[in-house]
C-alpha cells in the first residue's frame, strides 16, 4: 500500500491524539491505514483544493469526535479500566470552564466590559496584522516568489532603468538568472476593436520570456519567441478576462486575429486569470517589445524595466556577484562616459518594502493599544477579586487546595480572553474593511488582503495570551495570601488589601504611561503630514480642475487632427464661466516617474541627465499651474509640427545641462534628436516629498506626431470649480459625442491621494492614541472611586472636624495627580526612547520635537485633572454622619 | 433479555447508513467510507476520526461486528458486518422510514408524478 508523506502522516498521528487512549489502542492502526489509502486516492496528484478539502474534514473530525470522547458519557463502561473513559484534567477543565461561565453570568456587567474592552484592543491588532500579513508576510502570488529579482541600472548620480544593449548583454551572459524586459514608458493604452466597437485597453510591452519567469499559465496557445522581440511584430497575448469579455471566451481566438489601433495582430496565447502582472497590474493585452539592436537598444537610452528568476539552487549572492562582473566586463567592452552596472533587488523587497515602516509602525501602535486594554481588565479583574476574596476563603477552608483555586482563576481569565478574541476578530473584520475604504492607495497594488487563516491563528494566539496575563496577577495574589484569616471577616469597600491597592495604582500609572507614548507617536505623525501637505511642489493646485481625454486612435490617427482637436478643446473650455487657463499635459505633477528618457548638452555630451523627465504640454499648462517662467519664453505659434524643435527645460535641468551660463539658445538631444532651448522655467516636484527633477517640455503640436499620447488637461477657475465639470463634459461632447471625460478630479485632491500612506498612518495611529487615553482616563477615575468610596469614613471625620469641601476635593485630585505625574515621567523617557523608531516615517520633523512632547504631555495631565473631578466631587457629597453610621 | 430493535429506533442517519453498507457486504474501514461517500448510500464523505468513532459506538450497541476474512491485500485489516441484532434494528429502522415516506407520498410532497 502507498503511503502518505512523512510529514502529513506525523499530523494525522498527532490529531489521533485527540482521541482518548482506550479510543486509540483499539482503532489507531486501522485509522492509519485509512489516511494512508485515502491520501493515495483522494489526495496525491490531485491538486491543492483537494488537499485542503481533506485536511479540513480530518481536523474537523478529529476535534469533534475527540471531544466527544472526552466530555461525554462513558461508552464502554468496566472495559477499559476508567469507567468514563475521559482524561481526568479534561473533566477538572470542564468543570472549571462551566464554573468560571456562571460565575461570569452572575455579574453580567463586569463581563460585558471586560469582553468589550479585549474586543477592542484584539480587533485593532487583527486588522492590522491581516494587512501586515498580505503585504508583508504572505508571499507574492508567484510560483517560488523568492527567486524573483528586479535588476536596475546604477550609475553615479541616478538608479533606474537600463538600456536595451545592456538587458540583451546580460540576457546573453547572466547564466544565474533568467531576464525579461518591460517597457512600461510607452502610452499603455490601444484601442482594440471588435466588431465594430472600438474599448480602449491596457497594454504592456514584454520580451519574450516575460512570462517564463513570472510562470504564468499561458492555459491556450503560447507566449511569445525570441524571433518576435521586433518592432513590426504582429502577435499578441491577451489576458483571460478580455478573451472572455471582448473575444467570447472562443478557443479560435487564439490563431486569430485583432484590430489593435488599427493594426492587425494574431493572438498567440491567453493568460490565466490568476496572473497579476508585478509592475502595472490590471493588463490586458501584452505586445513583443522591440529588443533588435540598434538606435533604440543601444548603451545610452535608459528605458527598460528589467525583472529576472534566479536559476535553481542559486543564492542571490552569487547572481549578484556574477552581475557584478559582467557590469565590468560591459565597461571595458562598451566604454561609456559614465560607469554603470547592473544591481539586483528581491523583487519582494522591491514591490513591498517601501510599506514596511508603515505597516510596522501600525503593529507597534496596536500592540501598545492592546497592552493598555490589558492593563485596563486586568485593574478590573483584580477589583473584582477583592470582592470574592472571602468567596475563596471559604472554597479554601472546604477543601480545595490553592492550585485549584488558582487553576479555577486562570480558566476565568482564560475564558474571558477567549470571548474577546472572538468578538475582536469579528471586530477586527469590521476594521480591517474601514481601514481599507478609508485608504486604498495605501497598500501595494499586488496584494490581496485576506482574513482568514492566519489572521484566525494570531488572533488566537492574542486571546489566549491575554487571557492567560488576566489571570497572572490575581492568581499571583492569591498564591501569598492567608485565605484563612478572611472566613468571616466584614471587609470594607470590597476588601481590597493595601497590596492589592498598590498592584491597580501602579496598573493605572503604566496605562497613563503607554497612553502618553501613542498620544506623543499620533503627534509626531500629524505634524508630520501637515509638513508634507504644505511642502511646496512647484504648482498653485488651488481652483484648478484636471481630467483626462483619449482620443482613440482609429479614429484620430492624423497628429494634425489630434492637435486640431485639443485647440479646439481648450478654446471651448476657455469659454466657460470662471475659467482663467486651461491647458495640459502628459503626466501631472507630483505623480511620479514617467518618460525619463534623459538628455544631454549637444554641446557637452558629458553634461548629462539619464533620468531627465519628458512631458508634453499644450495650452496653457504653465500659466494654469502657475509654474514661473524664469528666463526666455513660453510655447507660442511659431512651435508648429514643422517648426525646428524646441523645448522648455526646467531650471535644475537648466543648472546641470549649462552651468556656466544661460540655457537659452543651447541645444540638448533627447532621445537622440537635438532640440532648442527657449524657455526655463521653475522646478515642479516630482513627488509629494517635494524632489525636483530634471525636466524637458514638449510642445504637443510638435510630439504629437510621436505618438498618439493621452493628456491630463487642467483647468484653472476663479472661485468654486462645482459645474465647470458638466460645462466640460457638453463642451466635449459637442466636439465628439462618443468620447468620455475620464477622471474629473480637484487637482488638490489628485495631489494630496500620493500622501495616502502618510494620511492612513497617523490617522490610524491617532485613532489608537485617542482610544489609549480614553482608556487612561477610565483607569484613572476607576481607581480614585474606588477610593473614594472605601474612604467615606475618612472623608466623613475630616468633614466633621472642619474640612471644608475644597479641601476635600483638593485631597482627592492630589491623589489622581500624583498617579498621573509618575504616569507622565514615565511616558515621557519611554517615548523619548520609542519614537527614534518614527524616524523613517517623519517628514521634515525630529522624532524628539518639544513642541509635540510638551503638547502631549500636557494633554494627559489634564486627563488626570479632569478624571480625578468626578470622584472629588462625590467626595465632597459624604455626609460625615452617614460615613460614621457606616463605619 | 434481549433488546428490543424498536428501542434503537428512529435510528441516526449515518448509522442506518453504514448497516444498509454492511448488510450488502462486510467492509473494511475506508472501503466503507467510499460506499458511504456514494449517493445512494447518502453521499457523505467522513474522515477516519468519525468513521471509526460511530462504528465503536454501534459495536458497543451491538449492531456490528468485526468479522474474519481473507484479505490478500493486507491482511491485518478489519472487516466489518452487521450482527443479526443489526440486521433486525436495520429492517425495523427501513419499516419506519417506509412508512413516513408513504405519508409524503400521500401528501404528494415529492410532486405529482414523482415517486420512489
Amino acid at each position: 500500500m502507498k503511503h502518505a508523506p512523512g510529514p502529513a502522516e506525523r499530523l494525522f498521528r498527532a490529531l489521533m491524539r485527540l482521541h482518548t487512549r482506550a479510543f486509540r489502542d483499539r482503532y489507531e492502526e486501522e485509522m492509519l491505514r485509512f489516511f494512508h489509502q485515502a491520501w493515495h486516492e483522494e489526495v496525491e496528484g490531485r491538486g491543492l483544493a483537494a488537499a485542503l478539502g481533506f485536511w479540513t474534514r480530518t481536523f474537523a473530525g478529529a476535534i469533534r469526535t475527540g471531544f466527544a470522547q472526552r466530555l461525554g458519557p462513558g461508552r464502554r463502561s468496566g472495559r477499559d479500566g476508567d469507567p468514563a473513559g475521559r482524561d481526568p484534567w479534561v473533566t477538572d477543565l470542564v468543570r472549571d470552564a462551566r464554573y468560571g461561565a456562571r460565575s461570569l453570568r452572575r455579574r453580567p456587567g463586569f463581563a460585558v466590559v471586560t469582553i468589550l474592552t479585549l474586543a477592542l484592543g484584539i480587533g485593532a491588532n487583527a486588522a492590522v496584522f491581516s494587512v501586515l500579513h498580505s503585504v508583508l508576510l504572505a508571499p507574492l502570488p508567484y510560483d517560488e516568489p523568492d527567486q524573483l529579482v528586479r535588476m536596475y541600472w546604477e550609475e553615479p548620480s541616478e538608479t533606474g532603468v537600463m538600456p536595451g544593449a545592456a538587458f540583451l548583454d546580460f540576457r546573453q551572459n547572466l547564466e544565474s538568472i533568467l531576464l525579461t524586459a518591460i517597457y512600461n514608458y510607452r502610452e499603455t493604452g490601444a484601442d482594440l476593436v471588435v466588431e465594430g466597437q472600438p474599448t480602449r485597453v491596457r497594454t504592456l510591452f514584454v520580451s519574450a520570456d516575460y512570462f517564463d519567469v513570472l510562470r504564468a499559465e499561458i492555459p491556450i496557445g503560447r507566449s511569445f519567441l525570441r524571433a518576435e522581440e521586433r518592432e513590426d511584430a504582429r502577435v499578441a497575448i491577451v489576458s483571460e478576462q478580455l478573451w472572455r469579455s471582448a473575444l467570447g471566451g472562443n478557443r479560435q481566438a487564439v490563431g486569430g486575429m485583432v484590430s489593435l489601433d488599427e493594426e492587425r495582430y494574431e493572438v498567440v496565447g491567453i493568460v490565466a486569470a490568476t496572473f497579476e502582472d508585478p509592475v502595472e497590474g490590471d493588463i490586458d493585452i501584452w505586445l513583443p517589445e522591440n529588443l533588435q539592436p540598434g538606435p533604440t537598444n543601444d548603451w545610452e537610452n535608459d528605458r527598460l524595466t528589467v525583472l529576472g528568476r534566479l536559476a535553481p539552487s542559486v543564492p542571490m549572492e552569487r547572481a549578484r556577484s556574477e552581475v557584478a562582473a559582467r557590469s565590468r566586463a560591459q565597461m571595458e567592452e562598451h566604454p561609456r562616459s559614465s560607469e554603470a552596472r547592473g544591481v539586483l533587488v528581491p523583487l519582494r523587497e522591491d514591490l513591498l518594502g517601501s510599506a514596511r515602516p508603515m505597516l510596522m509602525t501600525l503593529m507597534g501602535a496596536a500592540m501598545l493599544l492592546l497592552i493598555i486594554t490589558c492593563v485596563n481588565v486586568t485593574s478590573l479583574v483584580l477589583a473584582r477579586g477583592a470582592a470574592r476574596s472571602s468567596e475563596f476563603a471559604i472554597r479554601s477552608a472546604l477543601g480545595s487546595g490553592r492550585g485549584r483555586l488558582v487553576r479555577q482563576l486562570l480558566v476565568e481569565s482564560l475564558l474571558l480572553g477567549v470571548a474577546g478574541g472572538a468578538a475582536g476578530l469579528i471586530a477586527g473584520a469590521a476594521i480591517q474593511e474601514t481601514l481599507v475604504a478609508t485608504a486604498p492607495a495605501a497598500l501595494p497594488s499586488v496584494t490581496t488582503l485576506g482574513y482568514g487563516g492566519p489572521v484566525a491563528l494570531f488572533a488566537g494566539a492574542l486571546a489566549l495570551l491575554v487571557g492567560l496575563a488576566l489571570g497572572v496577577v490575581p492568581a499571583w495574589q492569591l498564591m501569598h495570601t492567608g485565605l484563612a484569616s478572611r472566613v468571616g471577616r466584614e471587609t470594607r469597600g470590597g476588601g481590597e488589601r493595601v497590596d492589592q491597592q498598590r498592584v491597580r495604582k501602579t496598573l493605572v500609572v503604566a496605562q497613563v504611561s503607554l497612553a502618553l507614548v501613542l498620544l506623543i507617536g499620533a503627534g509626531l505623525l500629524l505634524a508630520s503630514l501637515q509638513q508634507l501637505r504644505s511642502v511646496d511642489l512647484g504648482v498653485d493646485a488651488t481652483d484648478v480642475m484636471t481630467f483626462q481625454v483619449h482620443l482613440p486612435t482609429a479614429r484620430y490617427e492624423d497628429p494634425e487632427g489630434r492637435v486640431r482637436f485639443h485647440e479646439m478643446l481648450h478654446e471651448r473650455l476657455a469659454s466657460l464661466p470662471g475659467v482663467q487657463a486651461v491647458g495640459a499635459a502628459s503626466r501631472l505633477p507630483a505623480t511620479g516617474s514617467y518618460h525619463p528618457w534623459g538628455a544631454q548638452a549637444a554641446s557637452e555630451p558629458g553634461r548629462r541627465s539619464n533620468q531627465a523627465q519628458q512631458r508634453v504640454v499644450q495650452g496653457d499648462w504653465f500659466e494654469a499651474l502657475d509654474i514661473g517662467l524664469l528666463e526666455g519664453r513660453l510655447f507660442g505659434p511659431q512651435e508648429g509640427p514643422e517648426d525646428p524643435r524646441r523645448v522648455v527645460v526646467s531650471a535644475s535641468l537648466a543648472r546641470r545641462l549649462f552651468p556656466d551660463g544661460s540655457a537659452i539658445g543651447q541645444r540638448i538631444v533627447v532621445f537622440g534628436d537635438p532640440m532648442e532651448v527657449i524657455g526655463v522655467v521653475g522646478d515642479v516636484a516630482l513627488t509629494p516629498r517635494g524632489e525636483a527633477a530634471p525636466t524637458v517640455y514638449h510642445a504637443h503640436e510638435q510630439f504629437a506626431g510621436n505618438r498618439n499620447w493621452p493628456l491630463f488637461q487642467v483647468v484653472e477657475v476663479e472661485g468654486p470649480t462645482d459645474g465647470l465639470i458638466e460645462g466640460a463634459r457638453a463642451e466635449l461632447g459637442a466636439l465628439d459625442a462618443s468620447l468620455v471625460l475620464v477622471e474629473p478630479h480637484p487637482l488638490d485632491a489628485v495631489l494630496g491621494r500620493e500622501i495616502s500612506r502618510d494620511r492612513f498612518t497617523s490617522l490610524l495611529v491617532s485613532a489608537f492614541a485617542v482610544l489609549a487615553v480614553v482608556l487612561a482616563g477610565l483607569g484613572i477615575y476607576g481607581i480614585l472611586a474606588y477610593d473614594v468610596s472605601r474612604s467615606r469614613r475618612e472623608i466623613g471625620v475630616r468633614m466633621a472636624l472642619g474640612a471644608g469641601a475644597a479641601e476635600v476635593k483638593r485631597m482627592v485630585i492630589l491623589r489622581g495627580l500624583r498617579l498621573t505625574s509618575l504616569g507622565v515621567l514615565l511616558g515621557f523617557a519611554a517615548a523619548l526612547g520609542a519614537s527614534r523608531f518614527l524616524e523613517a516615517l517623519l517628514f521634515r520633523m525630529s522624532a524628539t520635537d518639544p513642541w509635540i512632547f510638551g503638547i502631549a504631555t500636557g494633554a494627559v495631565a489634564l486627563l488626570g485633572l479632569v478624571a480625578s473631578w468626578l470622584p472629588a466631587r462625590r467626595a465632597t457629597a459624604v455626609e460625615p454622619a452617614e460615613a460614621f453610621r457606616g463605619a | 433479555m434481549s433488546p428490543d430493535p424498536s428501542d434503537l429506533l428512529p435510528m441516526k442517519p449515518l448509522e442506518f447508513s453504514i448497516l444498509t453498507a454492511l448488510i450488502e457486504c462486510e467492509l473494511y474501514g475506508y472501503a466503507l467510507a467510499k460506499r458511504l461517500a456514494e449517493d445512494s448510500f447518502g453521499g457523505l464523505r467522513l474522515a477516519p476520526g468519525n468513521l471509526y468513532h460511530v462504528l465503536d459506538r454501534m459495536i458497543t450497541s451491538g449492531l456490528v461486528e468485526t468479522v474474519e476474512k481473507e484479505d490478500p491485500e493486507d491482511p491485518r485489516r478489519k472487516w466489518y458486518g452487521p450482527t443479526s441484532f443489526g440486521r433486525e434494528v436495520a429492517a425495523a429502522e427501513a419499516r419506519r422510514l417506509r412508512r413516513v415516506l408513504h405519508t409524503a407520498e400521500r401528501l404528494e410532497i415529492l410532486g405529482r408524478g414523482e415517486s420512489s
